[in-house]
Order: C-alpha cells, then structure tokens, then sequence
C-alpha cells in the first residue's frame, strides 16, 4: 500500500505556473538558466495582493528561506504570517495539504522526488520540469527556481578521509558497513538516500543515526566522531570551518535542490507570484551560503533576510 | 548575563508573542481540565467501581506520550495538524487525568460530619457538593491545580519539536546555533512563569476560602 | 479511521498493520530491543535516584534538617522544561567529551556524549519524588516508635536503617513508583538526543518521518501504545512488590491501628 502514501497526498489538484514567466533575465551563470514560462496554458493569477502564511521546516535555512520569500512579499502589499520550524518534509506538507500553511520554502530534487520516487531527472531545469508536471493534478503551484542550491552531502573528517582514502562516495563501498552513517531520519527512507546509496554505489552503512537536520548537533557528532559520515547540507559553515570533506556524487544521486517556493494554488497571487521571482533572480548559491553563515552565527534568521532583501533592492 | 539581556531586548517582540501562547496553553487546560474533573471526580468518590473505571481510565490517558497525543488528535478531532489547539486538548486530557484523582481524593475526605450536618438541614445532592464539599476541598484541589500547573508548562515546550509557537522554540534555535544564551534565557523564562502561575492559584484559593484565614487569626 | 488521513500521513489502521508485522518486533532497533533498552534504563536510572535519594531523605527526615530546603529545590526542579534541561546539557556537554567507545549492550559507540545529558536529566526528574516521599515517610513515624528505638540503646544511624527506613518503606515506594512512572514517560523527550534508544527513539524519529509507513506515524503510535503499556505494567509490579516488602504491621491502613 506504500504508493497509496503518493495517491493519498493527491488531493493536490493543481496548475503548476511560472507566472514570473520572463526567459532566464537571470543575473547567474550557474548551471542552466532558470526554465522559461511555458504557462500560457493557465488562467491569469488574482492581481490582489492577498494574504498567506509561509512555513518552514525545522533547521535554520529553510526559516531563512521563509522569511525572504515573507519579506518580499510584504514589500508588494502581501499579508505574511511566518509559521516556522514545522519539521520535515511529511510533516510540512501535510500541514500546507490541510490548509495549516499556505506555502512553503522547497528545493526541487527532493520535493519531486516526494512526489514521483521513480524520477530519473537530474539537471535543474528536467527535475523543475517534471516538479511541475507532478504538481499538475495536486492543488500545488511551483513558483520560479533560483539558482541557489543546497545539496545533500555525504560528508567526513578530513581524518576520515584520508584513513580510508575517501574522495567520492563510491569509495566507501568496502569500509561502509563498519562505519556509522548519520542524517535526518526520512533519508532513511527516501529514493536518493540510503537505497540510492545500496543501489548505486553498492554503499550500505552499518548503522544509521537519526539525527536532526544539520545544525550543531549534526556537526558536533561527525567532528567528534559520535558518526564516522553526515548527511551535512552543502551550504552549512561547517563544512569549511571544521575542515569537512564533502564525499564527490559523480553518479549524481543527489539531484540539483533548486532553492524553489510551493504554493495552494488557490492562495497564489500575482503580487506573490511576482515577489517570489524577484528572490529567485538574486539568490545565488553563494549569497544563500553567505546567509546561512549568518543564522547559525547567532543573527536573527528574519533580521538577516530584511537586510538582504534591502540590499538587493528587492524591498 | 550581558548577553541574555542583549538577546532578550533584540528579541523582545517574538518573545512577548511567545510567553503568551505559552501562558495561555499551559493555563486554559486547567480551567477546562478542572471543570470537566469536578463532575468525574465526584462520580469516582462515590462509588468503588466507578473510582476504579475512571481513575484507571484518566490514568490510562495520562501514560499516553505528548508527542504521540499532539500528532493524533488531529486526526480525531478534525483538526488542523499545527493548529496549536491540539496541544491545548491534548494538555486538558493530561490535566483531567491528574485533577480526577485529586478531586476524588478531596471529596472523599471531606469529614462525614460535616456532609451529615449539611444533609439533615435539606442540602441535596448537588447543592452538597457546590456549597459544601468543594469549598471544603478545595484547599487539597488547589494543591492538585498547582501540581497540574507545574507539569502543563513543561509539556508546553515539547511542542517545539512540532513548530508551535511558544517559549520552548528558544531550545530548538539553542540547538539549531549550539548556542547557550536562547536555551538559558527560555528555561529561566520557564521557570518564571510557573511560578507566576502558580503565586497566582495560591492567591485564587485563598480568595476563594475566606474562612480558612479567619480560623487561622 | 480506516482511510489515510486527507493530509497524506498513514491513517491510524496502519498501527494494526505495523504491529503485525514481525520485522518491527525483531532485531536490534525492533519493538523488542526498544522495550528491553526502555526498561533498562528506567531501571539504571531509578537505581541510581534511589542510591541518591534514600540516604539522603533518611538523613533529612531524621534529624528534621533541611526540610525546607529539600522541598524547595523539589518544588524548583520541577517546574523546569526536560526538553530545556535536555538541549542545555547536550550543547554544553556533547563538544567536550570525545569518548569514542560505548558500554557493549548499554551505550552504543560514540553514544556516551548524548547519553550522559539525558541520564542527567532523568536523575533531575526521579530524585525529588523520591527524596520527598523518603523524608515525608520518616517524619510520619509515629515518634514513640523512634524514642523506643533510641531509648533501647540504637544509635541514630542504628534506628534510622533498622527501624524508620522499614517503617517508611510504603511511603518510600509510593515515591519510587511515581519517579518510575515520570522516568518512563520522559525517556520519550530523552531521544531528542542522538542514539538514545527506547521506545522514545520511534517517536522522535517517527516524528521526522511522518509519512512512513514503517518509520514513521504507525511507529510512532505503536510506541505510544506499548509506553502506555509498560506503565501499566509497572505499576502494577511496583505495588506488588511494595506489598512484598512492607512489613505486615505497618500495611497503611491507619483506621486500622488501635488507637
């Protein structure tokens, strides 16, 4: 009955949108240029600023996420509740299927592949395509990508590393099932986690460590070596100031996680619609990196987006 | 101490937002739970085999994890999942399972003389028990609400791990930054306002049992 | 409920389900391993309140010092979140210690900086009841019965084991039983912490799974029910061995006594 889990979640009719339609005016040059609109195809969004309540999930980025989308909505009239710290995918998505929440922040890969496990897409614009193809049908609409990115790693010591010779996730194959692997307890679960692991790289851990989504509990117990390899997400501080190595993915088992807001459809607006693309143009990988750095040096996660929204010129 | 100030000034209007939510989840189970545990309660001390159902029943409830109850009774009331009135019932079932044994207890051990007296002079059954028994218990109730208090606010800051809104968020962002300041700060606000609380059931029995300060005189 | 809830989590008929399913019973993070780590735990812990405890409260109710103080502390202690207690342990403590190794069979490996926030959290929980309930017990002894045992030439430390601890032993034990109950129900916020295992781990982590049909709410409901359960039953242990342990004379049943 598991596939009953994806058909139940369907009460998501929907119409997917760009309606930020215009082609890739991105200022970024990474990967491809965000998707073209493609959207002729819907009824026009209300113009009316309309109001929303955005959640997030449970660690510091996607609060952070929250409350940029939140910023930028206000700046054109929306009213923002901000709802944070909801917990993980499951949960957050059942909270916006049961109209708890209006939107939430998302990434492309691992929503698409909460939606449709059996994906194969890769790059950001086939997983965004498909995104919108599977919630087509769902009463969810996907706004524009930005092209910041925040991957899933399988990350360990430099120590680590260098003790059994570890570049590439491959390379654990002999010494997994001595090692203890930890992360968020759906990656357990999830296609691109532990069974992409098993299938693709023949890598099987030998104990799994639930732990809560990166922050300082995740860090403290990989440099202490509570477990030998984290899921440590790519843009987290702690990967270059505890002298991490992120494990390369050349299978790509990790799909491109384009930072990307999830609406009801029948709570977008226009002015939304439009708020949301105007964060998607600016954010790079970088800057998401550089703010993310902020929050878990102790700034105040909406303090920090404020400032970054002015700086931008986005508010 | 500097930088629990700082914080607590920089913070200072979600904080305000959240010691209300806090205040109001841990305080109006109490109210809720004690009116619906005087009439259980009362069934319970009166008769053997009904103390036995209802108190193993509330005590059934009690055993049930917060967690556990926060995230089920969406789905039996029909509520919404992060609707924070689910930590509100699941708090008053809790506190019904505490105040039953109290009121039972304190019902049962109002003097028989004093229930015979009350009785000869035409009380029924209900007035007995409005205009006698519990002002009579209610000094052993309030302990009990006092107790209920203490235990109410501290299931309260569970609810972080869910995304309520109350003080507890200050553990999951102490957490989140391995930072100390956000978790001292919220385990002294915690503390504050149990006390807060609880001074102010002392101060409600006393208003409410004036003859107990005049026997003391 | 026999649909899946309209919000895409597993309805609750999937408990039925789980739990028939032999595979969450077996192994090392089954059903049964939870429930026997649960117990033991709940069991080290509660042997370590008492060993704190029981003295301690024998020496207060003795003597009559200290009262107050002990009481107030109690009162104090428990008016702190766990779940605070808990996290404050865990960023204060979990950097500093780099103990590798575990206890085979108690700690798993790399587990001993989680696990001493939350044992330090449950003892925080379990001594005051017990302390209290030691104390009040002792000062209830009706005072001829210690004169007697003075004047019959015990010294205090004498009379305080052989003939007050026995004599409290029913009020003590109302105390362990409540510290047990609280111990039992709050190794659940314990698994907040990483490797802390017990039925507590299938909530935490059922919590951040929800949509799971194995890992997630199904297991986190199932180790709701056998939570509820386990207290049951020890409860009803705990008074059976109370009854063992009190001596025939001092059963409480005060109408009883001549008076």
């Amino acid at each position: 009955m598991r596939p009953g889990i994806l058909l139940t979640l369907a009460a998501f009719a929907a119409t997917a949108i760009t309606a930020c339609g215009a082609n890739g005016s991105s200022a970024v040059s990474e990967n491809s240029t965000p998707v073209a609109s493609a959207t002729a195809e819907d009824s026009p969004l209300p113009s009316t600023p309309g109001a929303v309540t955005i959640g997030s999930a449970n660690f510091p980025e996607s609060e952070l996420l929250a409350y940029l989308y939140a910023g930028a909505m206000t700046a054109r009239g929306v009213q923002v509740t901000v709802h944070a710290g909801i917990g993980e995918r499951p949960a957050y998505l059942a909270a916006l299927n049961d109209h708890s929440i209006g939107a939430v922040p998302e990434y492309t890969g691992a929503l698409l592949s909460f939606l449709h496990p059996a994906t194969t897409a890769k790059t950001p614009n086939d997983v965004y395509n498909e995104l919108r193809t599977y919630a087509q049908g769902r009463d969810l609409a996907v706004g524009r990508y930005a092209a910041a990115q925040d991957v899933d790693t399988i990350t360990v010591t430099r120590a680590t590393a260098a003790r059994y010779h570890l570049q590439s996730i491959g390379d654990l194959k002999d010494v997994a099932p001595t090692l203890s692997l930890g992360a968020p307890a759906p990656f357990r679960t999830v296609p691109y986690g532990i069974p992409a692991l098993k299938n693709i790289y023949g890598v099987t851990f030998g104990r799994f460590v639930p732990l809560p989504a990166t922050g300082s509990i995740a860090r403290t117990t990989l440099v202490k070596g509570t477990v030998d390899a984290a899921d440590i997400f790519s843009t987290d501080p702690a990967i270059q100031r505890d002298n991490l190595i992120s494990l390369t993915d050349p299978q790509n088992i990790f799909a491109a996680e384009n930072v990307v807001p999830v609406f009801r459809r029948d709570v977008l607006t226009q002015p939304m619609a439009d708020a949301c693309a105007a964060v998607a143009t600016h954010l790079t990988t970088s800057a998401l990196a550089g703010l993310v750095t902020k929050v878990v040096d102790g700034v105040d996660p909406a303090a920090a987006a404020t400032s970054w929204l002015a700086e931008e010129g986005i508010t | 101490m500097n930088s629990l100030w700082s914080y607590l000034q920089a913070n200072h209007a979600q904080l305000g937002r959240w010691t209300v939510a806090t205040l109001w989840l841990s305080t109006a189970p109490l109210v809720t739970g004690l009116v619906a545990a005087v009439p259980v309660g009362w069934l319970a001390s009166r008769n053997r085999v009904a103390a036995l159902i209802l108190l193993g029943g509330t005590g059934a409830l009690y055993t049930v994890p917060s967690l556990v109850m926060f995230l089920t009774l969406p789905g039996l009331l029909g509520t919404r999942i992060l609707d924070p009135i689910n930590v509100a019932v699941a708090l008053t079932i809790y506190s019904v399972a505490l105040l039953t044994r109290t009121v039972t207890g304190a019902l049962s051990a109002v003097p028989a003389d004093v229930t015979g007296a009350a009785t000869a002079v035409g009380y029924n059954r209900f007035q007995l028990l409005i205009a006698v028994q519990l002002p009579v218990a209610l000094p052993v109730i309030a302990a009990g609400v006092r107790a209920a208090a203490v235990a109410n606010v501290s299931l309260v800051s569970v609810a972080s791990i869910i995304g309520t809104a109350q003080l507890g968020q200050l553990f999951v962002i102490g957490t989140n930054t391995g930072s100390l300041t956000p978790i001292v700060l919220g385990l002294l606000l915690f503390v504050a306002l149990a006390l807060v609380i609880d001074l102010a059931i002392v101060a409600t029995a006393r208003i409410l049992t004036p003859w107990r300060q005049a026997a003391t005189r | 409920m026999t649909e899946d809830a309209g919000n895409g989590l597993p309805g609750l008929h999937r408990v039925q389900i789980w739990l028939n399913d032999p595979g969450n019973w077996s192994g090392s993070e089954g059903m049964l391993a939870r429930l026997g780590e649960h117990i033991e735990y709940t069991a080290v812990i509660i042997a370590l309140a008492v060993l704190v405890a029981v003295p301690l409260g024998t020496a207060i109710g003795s003597t009559g010092r200290g009262t107050v103080a002990a009481a107030a502390a109690a009162n104090a202690l428990r008016a702190v979140p766990t779940l605070g207690l808990l996290v404050l342990l865990i960023v204060v403590v979990s950097p500093r210690v780099s103990i590798g190794a575990g206890i085979p069979g108690i700690i798993p490996s790399g587990g001993i900086p989680y696990f001493l926030p939350a044992l330090l959290v449950l003892l925080i929980l379990a001594v005051p009841p017990i302390l209290t309930s030691t104390y009040a017990g002792i000062q209830a002894i009706d005072p001829a019965v210690r004169d007697a045992a003075r004047g019959s030439g015990m010294t205090a430390l004498h009379a305080a084991i052989r003939i007050e601890l026995p004599c409290a032993i029913p009020v003590v034990m109302s105390g362990i039983r409540s510290a047990t109950l609280q111990v039992i129900a709050n190794l659940t916020v314990a698994a907040y912490a990483p490797l802390v295992g017990g039925l507590g781990r299938f909530i935490v982590d059922g919590d951040q799974n929800l949509s799971d049909p194995r890992f997630g709410y199904p297991a986190m409901i199932a180790a709701g029910l056998g939570i509820a359960a386990l207290v049951v039953a020890t409860d009803g242990a705990l008074k059976a061995l109370q009854r063992q342990i009190s001596s025939p004379g001092i059963r409480i049943r005060p109408s009883k006594r001549p008076s």
